[in-house]
């Protein structure tokens, strides 16, 4: 199963979704002129990977900021998670903010209500 | 023989006076708003204030600009200038934006703008998860996403005006105020 690694632009995040190391994490500032250009592919690429990995995945979200448009997508692939887990893989989504960025915990907290997979909220100084 | 450059210190002083940081009139197309998100983020001099005002500062600012993309696109081009205007007094910042958008749009814009500032914040939250839940946003936003997510971190009520410009053309003032933290 081939990963995918997309390195941060200025507009958009850093992504590694590699099921071969376990490693699943967005991270950085995602504001793309098109948001479904950039995370449709995203979604796609967990829609096909994702569903045969049974052992447990642990999603790391580490965002500096995202858009309006970018939220949508971002709920796309927590409901993503949310199948996985449905579907008896053991999801773990952990949402870390800049300890100083209260808006960025309370996205995370208006996420985790649209889902079932609980999330463990991470402050880094 | 001095040039006639006399406004350029009518424009200095008021613009010390006010206290603005950053000001444009133009078009205001991605690249520019880049541009703009830039100079904000890199400005430590004038900008000096506690991280976390800065970045609500900055978010707010990204969807203000984005807003004006979108809407600028369906006017036509000699009406595409529009202005943007960082400030600040004593407890806070002020975002303002002006631009020429439809009359077809304003009361759509209207009407989100009143549903916001009629809400407090857990309402305005509940509106949030609703319209995302939803799924009605296209890829570049929409459906009063940005305005309510504006809200939701400024904290403060929206002020706005819509002046007839022509028959079905309207400009569109937008200001914003986020407290100092």
């Amino acid at each position: 199963m081939s990963a995918l690694i997309l390195e941060a632009t200025e507009f958009t995040p850093k992504v590694i979704l590699d099921p071969g190391s376990n490693k699943y994490e967005i991270s950085g500032e995602s504001r793309p002129e098109n948001s479904g250009k950039f995370y449709e592919p995203l979604i796609a690429w967990m829609e096909q990977n994702l569903t045969s990995v049974k052992s447990g995945i642990t999603f790391e979200f580490k965002f500096e900021y995202f858009n309006s448009s970018s939220a949508k997508y971002v709920l796309d692939i927590l409901k993503q998670l949310n199948t996985c887990n449905s579907n008896g893989c053991p999801v773990k989504i952990k949402w870390s903010y800049d300890s100083l960025d209260e808006d960025m915990k309370e996205s995370g907290e208006e996420f985790s209500k649209l889902i079932e997979v609980p999330f463990e909220f991470l402050s880094i100084e | 023989m001095a040039a006639n450059t006399s406004f350029i210190s009518d424009i200095y002083n008021m613009m010390s006076d006010q206290k603005i940081i950053l000001t444009y009139l133009g078009d205001i197309t991605p690249d520019i708003t880049n541009a703009l998100l830039k100079a904000i983020k890199n400005d430590n001099t004038k900008f000096d204030e506690e991280v976390a005002t800065k970045k609500k500062v900055y978010k707010i600012i990204v969807e203000c600009l984005e807003n004006i993309c979108r809407h600028s696109e369906k006017v036509e081009k000699k009406l595409s200038q529009s202005i943007f205007l960082l400030g600040r007094d004593e407890n806070s910042y002020y975002i303002i934006t002006g631009n020429y958008i439809l009359g077809t749009q304003v009361e759509s814009i209207k009407s989100v703008l009143e549903q916001v500032n009629s809400m407090n914040k857990d309402q305005i939250k509940e509106k949030y998860r609703e319209i995302l839940s939803e799924g009605k946003i296209s890829d570049k936003g929409g459906a009063g996403l940005g305005i309510i997510d504006i809200a939701m971190k400024s904290e403060n009520k929206i002020e706005y005006e819509f002046v007839p410009v022509q028959n079905d053309i309207s400009f569109y003032i937008f200001k914003v105020q986020v407290s100092k933290i």
